[in-house]
């Protein structure tokens, strides 16, 4: 894809940006705005099951919120479709870093001076997320056969979903630590990267072309609530 | 000796026994050792001492001396021993760090600070060696198990480490892939490596090993040298709860199921994205028999019997049970998949609650479970959370659900990967007394031993066709 070469902090500071506008932005064009940034971001990236999921997700949210916002029985419900709607923003974001090669990754950090303790959390919430992804959808899938049904017992279904998966995270995150310390991973010491981390020309235009989107977002959102 | 264990004791933190009782071993340079036993007998606990896990990342209490190339190991940091040992383990989607096939290789050399220009030059040494070439730079989310084996199998290599320690890698291989391994290790052990294997499945490494050890509740019961092993008869084998050097042949076992077909899957095709995964499968499975589905990693078997069970949709092709054309969420009512990790499947607070989970607990449907459980044997874990079960005990857990759904179509998706001989055949023994009941059964396996041992037909899927399985496809 034509971006696969974009270096992750790059890719870093677009997520700053966007998860950050994702909180600030007051008005709902500011956002749809913001959405049509991560589309023209997300493309050459190639992430496009991730636009569609997330595109779905926000469409279906947002016309939740029409049906529900003159109801006075659902209490905070629309606010968390707003919530949730939001969030999908950064998802969004964060899916050309989490495309990333693990070693391009840790080689930007590195670059940055991050201190190793926080380089290796963020590699390690990096890495599972597509493992809680997976473990969520093969427990969901079990559960069909013995049709536990989150509609029919919300609660009952969600002690069902969080007892396995809480011991399957443990027993991978047991396990996946064993296998990095046997290899010689630890907080001190020197180390190297296979991968080099450059940031060229092409770099430095994207940045601040995703700066000024972003600021622009920000007038407009602005300018909107001004009148 | 490159590997000296002298009376080695070790309880696990919060445990009440010990896992290992005064083990004392060694190991000469370029050996290559298999620990074997029944599933809980201490093979994975003694792989752990050596690698340094116990009692450096595990904790517990450990007594005794070991000795790594005359250094107390005692003494050496993880990332020390790192030097010394590569490892693999059994499960490679929870020991891999990275997404990326080339980054997960190379990771051991990141962590020892070696120069790039080093780096690329291993990389070229390792894959070349493994014959891994084209699958560096891939997702390794995407690759087949036997591939992903392959690459721990590098990441462990990379830096050269003296010794090699492997738990159970044959686990979720198919036969071929299991076969590629065995010669890669007998490559690795032509380089001088010294080899330690925790292994139920014996029969790719027949030739390989120069020594047997024997383990059971935690000890060392008896060492036998690489000939002494290999010419240990299948009867005594099957006494120590083993399984078999040289498994017998089940290509005697019919192709036809045999009798009137209740579940037919007719022309079934499945794409994913743009790929086939099954081209117009043909299968007919009865009532009262078991039909076994073999192929090699990634030829859809699961993905044929997730379709039957109603976990997925086909794009073309019919599923007919009992003679009547069934849609897919009425397919979810008439199967019962089991699938591979029983961790997935296991949810209520004990094992009798698991049984009766999501059911309507009568007097009666309380007396079935506990009929159930006294049947397979579980009668003394009833009380027990299904978390804290051994491999072998979750699997007799899940049949019990299957048996108690009373679905007239059960599948299970490799029931006997990870046990012993011992487990093994109680499994088959099990299946068979189910589908004598009536039931319908098809069993997705890499398992010969299993198929030998319970399956009334066989077929093989391979590169999205199903074939009968006939003398000139094994």
């Amino acid at each position: 894809m034509p971006f696969d070469e974009v270096d992750v902090r790059t890719r870093l500071l677009v997520m700053i940006l966007v998860s950050f506008a994702a909180l600030m932005l007051k008005t709902e064009i500011a956002l749809l705005l913001c959405l049509v940034f991560m589309w023209i971001w997300l493309i050459p990236f190639g992430c496009f099951r991730k636009l569609l999921q997330c595109t779905t997700a926000y469409g279906i949210l947002f016309g939740l919120l029409f049906l529900m916002k003159n109801s006075e029985h659902l209490g905070n419900l629309p606010l968390l479709t707003v919530y949730i709607r939001r969030l999908l923003l950064p998802v969004m974001a964060a899916a050309p870093v989490i495309h990333a090669p693990t070693g391009s990754l840790i080689a930007a950090l590195n670059k940055l001076k991050i201190p190793r303790a926080a380089t290796l959390s963020l590699t390690v919430m990096f890495r599972f997320m597509p493992t809680l992804a997976e473990e969520y959808l093969r427990i969901r899938e079990s559960q069909k056969i013995r049709e536990i049904s989150i509609f029919r017992h919300p609660v009952k279904t969600a002690e069902c979903i969080l007892v396995p998966m809480l011991i399957r995270t443990s027993k991978v995150a047991d396990e996946l630590s064993a296998s990095v310390q046997v290899r010689g991973m630890k907080l001190g010491g020197a180390y190297s990267s296979y991968r080099k981390s450059e940031f060229n020309a092409r770099d430095r235009r994207l940045m601040m072309l995703g700066t000024i989107t972003v600021l622009l977002i920000f007038l407009t959102d602005y300018c909107l609530r001004r009148g | 000796m490159l590997i000296e264990l002298h009376d080695i004791s070790y309880k696990y933190a919060g445990a009440s026994d010990k896992s290992l009782k005064n083990v004392s071993f060694t190991m000469d340079k370029g050996e290559c050792i298999l620990l074997t036993g029944e599933s809980g007998c201490g093979k994975t606990t003694l792989t752990r001492i050596i690698n340094g896990l116990c009692p450096k990342f595990y904790g517990g209490t450990f007594s005794g001396s070991y000795l790594l190339d005359g250094k107390n190991a005692q003494e050496l940091e993880l990332d020390e021993i790192g030097k010394y040992i590569g490892n693999v383990f059994q499960d490679p989607r929870s020991q891999f760090f990275t997404s990326n096939v080339t980054d997960e290789i190379v990771l051991a050399m990141e962590n020892q600070n070696y120069t790039r220009e080093r780096m690329k030059c291993r990389l070229y040494e390792i894959s070349t060696l493994l014959g891994i070439e084209n699958l560096l730079e891939k997702d390794l989310l995407r690759l087949s198990s036997g591939e992903k084996q392959k690459v721990a199998v590098a990441a462990a290599c990379v830096t050269k480490p003296k010794i090699l320690v492997l738990d159970e890698p044959s686990a979720n291989l198919d036969a071929d892939s299991t076969r590629q391994l065995g010669e890669l290790l007998y490559r690795l052990k032509m380089q001088g490596m010294t080899i330690i294997i925790s292994e139920h499945r014996l029969e790719y490494l027949a030739d390989l090993i120069d020594k047997m050890v024997l383990m059971k509740n935690g000890e060392i019961i008896a060492v036998y040298s690489g000939e002494e092993a290999r010419h240990l008869s299948d009867d005594r084998l099957c006494e120590m709860g083993l399984r078999l050097f040289y498994p017998h042949d089940y290509q005697n076992i019919s192709t036809e199921i045999g009798a009137e077909s209740f579940l037919q899957m007719k022309h079934i095709v499945c794409k994913c994205r743009k790929a086939t995964i099954l081209d117009r499968i043909t299968l007919y499975a009865a009532k009262g028999k078991i039909l076994a589905i073999t192929g090699r990693n990634g030829t859809g078997k699961t993905t044929l019997c997730r379709i039957a069970a109603g976990l997925r949709k086909e794009n073309s092709g019919d599923v007919i049970i009992n003679g009547v054309h069934i849609r897919r969420q009425d397919r979810l009512k008439k199967c019962f998949f089991v699938g591979q990790d029983s961790d997935y499947q296991l949810y209520a607070p004990t094992v009798l609650d698991e049984i009766l989970l999501n059911r309507k607990k009568t007097p009666e449907t309380i007396r079935r479970a506990e009929q159930l459980l006294q049947q397979l044997d579980l009668s003394a874990f009833s009380e027990r959370h299904p978390a804290s079960l051994s491999g072998g005990q979750k699997q007799r857990v899940l049949l019990a659900v299957a048996v108690m759904w009373e679905r007239p179509v059960l599948i299970l998706d490799e029931p006997t990967s990870g046990l012993d001989g011992r487990h093994m055949r109680e499994m088959a023994s099990l299946l068979r007394k189910i589908a004598d009941d009536g039931m319908c059964i098809i069993l997705i396996t890499h398992d010969a031993e299993l198929i030998g041992n319970c399956a009334d037909a066989v077929y093989k899927l391979e590169c999205s066709c199903l074939e009968k399985m006939s003398k000139e496809v094994f």
